[in-house]
């Protein structure tokens, strides 16, 4: 029975394609467009949360040691903050190192070769999270050997605030689009319910159910939603590609959306528009059988 | 035999305040073959309706097949329409689908596999003669050829009930005695078949079961009689009295 009413649901939604091709191509071509514009922000805003991300990855905490802390005791305490939880990994960076590069952050200024060596040993901390950055900071600032604790605050700031302000942006134009998308399925497959109204009275006199009588209304918009979203993918993957070979030949230090997670995006695109058509069409034929069904009464 | 409709005491006033019927009574056995008649506007089509549950009873209880269709729940409605099926004057079938087409349709919107759709679509165009014209569209076929598709498709799944509104309402006396001689072979394979009806001269032909209704009262019941005279002068039921305004904007004009 249910694979009958499967079958059926299958084939008339097929002859029905076939039928309102102009109907099908106008709502595919919509929907194309309108996820062209989500896909290319939402990638926008996901390269931008990468970029945001790596910035964060990258940032670390420096600590100098007191200068009359002997070698092994400023390793050893080292050490120690590595094994913290929160670490990643942490470097003892010798006064030697420290000079080292400085001359070469300075150009090896003659003036800065004459001062000897003012460094202290330090040590250089990167957290598992960017969250942790902070009462890492601050842990370490509160152990009896260290003199001073640096870390880059306003970057870290700004990159969080980044990254939650692209969050949002995130959520509102999910919201946004998906309004639309259904909106714009809800209204074609009106025209659709529109110009079968008989076929659905007569499904309904006969003893159809109401899941049988939607569902290839539902199953249609789902199709028309996917093919507009395969649509718009056919067009935002290669260009993201392109993207990606130029960003990383030239701008080294911005990070997109690798190449290897465009099908994961192509199937969310795909699903996201399979979505949106089954949305539309619900309330497309939620709406026409409430309305004949008040007539009736 | 068990009775395969029961009207007790029913009454419907429509929304606009009309009454279409008023406190009728009626019992259909298995296997029987009833004329409605009256003129247009006295509840024919309104009574009808009651049986598909296309409309709902004011007052009054309704049972098909023992079922109370009033009682039904939303979910349970397509399973008495699968038992009883419906031919109207103005045919009602799918203009872009085939005759085969549309029977077929019929048969798979209730769940009928593709196999049984290959057995049954031809046996029901064969019962009606149009087996020839199986990959005609509506448009290419006469009235009456219509009509007779449209008893296909509603026969076709085997139905415990077959109602019937003024099937013969936009056909030629020819073709109208073609369409009542095939409700009267289908009601002779077991099918509990009710007509509404205008035309005295399906009903005398036939000489079945005839309930006359005016102004929404049943007003006489005849096991094997004619279109009764004194209904034949009746004219629009009056304005202000109890009536149906259904006929006219679901029944006799065409619903949907």
């Amino acid at each position: 029975m249910i694979w009958n009413s499967l079958n059926f649901v299958i084939h008339e939604t097929a002859l029905q394609l076939k039928r309102e091709r102009l109907i099908a191509v106008a709502t595919i071509s919509t929907v194309a467009v309108l996820l062209l514009l989500v896909g290319a922000i939402l990638l926008f805003l996901a390269d931008l949360h990468l970029s945001a991300g790596m910035t964060l990855g990258e940032m670390d905490i420096w600590a100098c040691f007191d200068r009359e802390l002997p070698r092994e005791r400023a390793m050893g305490e080292a050490t120690e903050i590595g094994r913290w939880p929160e670490v990643r990994s942490c470097k003892f960076v010798s006064k030697d190192e420290g000079l080292k590069w400085l001359h070469r952050k300075v150009a090896s200024s003659a003036a800065l070769r004459d001062l000897g060596n003012p460094l202290p040993d330090g040590v250089r901390v990167w957290v598992k999270e960017p969250r942790f950055l902070a009462p890492v900071a601050r842990r370490i600032e509160e152990m009896e050997n260290i003199d001073s604790v640096r870390r880059s605050d306003d970057l870290f700031r700004m990159a969080v605030r980044l990254k939650q302000g692209i969050s949002w942006a995130f959520v509102i134009v999910t919201v946004l689009v998906s309004v639309a998308g259904i909106f714009i399925v809800h209204n074609t497959v009106r025209l659709s319910l529109h110009a079968r109204w008989r076929e659905i009275y007569i499904m309904q006199l006969v003893g159809a159910t109401r899941v049988t009588t939607a569902a290839p209304f539902l199953l249609e918009g789902a199709v028309h939603g996917a093919l507009g979203a395969g649509l718009a993918a056919c067009i935002l993957v290669p260009l993201h590609m392109y993207l990606v070979n130029v960003t990383a030949r030239y701008w080294t230090m911005v990070s997109l959306v690798p190449d290897r997670l465009m099908p994961h995006f192509v199937l969310a695109l795909v699903l996201s528009g399979a979505l949106l058509g089954i949305a539309g069409s619900a309330l497309s034929i939620r709406r026409h059988l409430r309305q004949r069904r008040e007539w009736e009464a | 035999m068990a009775a395969q409709v029961e009207i007790r005491n029913v009454s419907v006033v429509h929304p606009n305040g009309v009454q279409a019927l008023n406190d009728v009574s009626l019992t259909v056995e298995t296997g029987e073959f009833v004329f409605l008649v009256g003129a247009t506007g006295h509840g024919k089509s309104t009574l009808l309706r009651l049986l598909n549950r296309e409309e709902v009873p004011t007052r009054g209880k309704v049972l098909v097949s023992g079922w109370d269709v009033a009682a039904l729940s939303a979910r349970r409605v397509p399973f008495l329409r699968r038992r009883v099926a419906v031919v109207f004057q103005d045919f009602r079938l799918l203009p872009l689908r085939t005759a085969w087409e549309n029977i077929a349709f019929a048969l798979r919107v209730t769940g009928k596999s593709h196999r049984a759709t290959l057995r049954l679509v031809p046996e029901a165009l064969a019962q009606v003669g149009l087996l020839d014209k199986a990959d005609d569209h509506p448009s290419q076929l006469s009235a009456g050829e219509q009509q007779r598709l449209a008893i296909a498709r509603a026969a076709a799944a085997r139905p415990q009930l077959l109602l019937a509104d003024e099937p013969t309402g936009s056909l030629d006396p020819q073709s109208s005695a073609q369409v009542v001689n095939l409700l009267a072979e289908i009601n002779a394979g077991g099918t509990t078949v009710m007509v509404a009806t205008h035309d005295p001269a399906i009903v005398n032909a036939l000489r079945r079961r005839v309930v006359a209704l005016r102004e929404g009262h049943v007003v006489s019941d005849v096991p094997a009689g004619t279109y009764p005279a004194d209904l034949m002068e009746a004219g629009p039921p009056s304005p202000a009295g109890s009536r149906s305004s259904s006929e006219s904007s679901h029944g006799d004009d065409g619903q949907a």
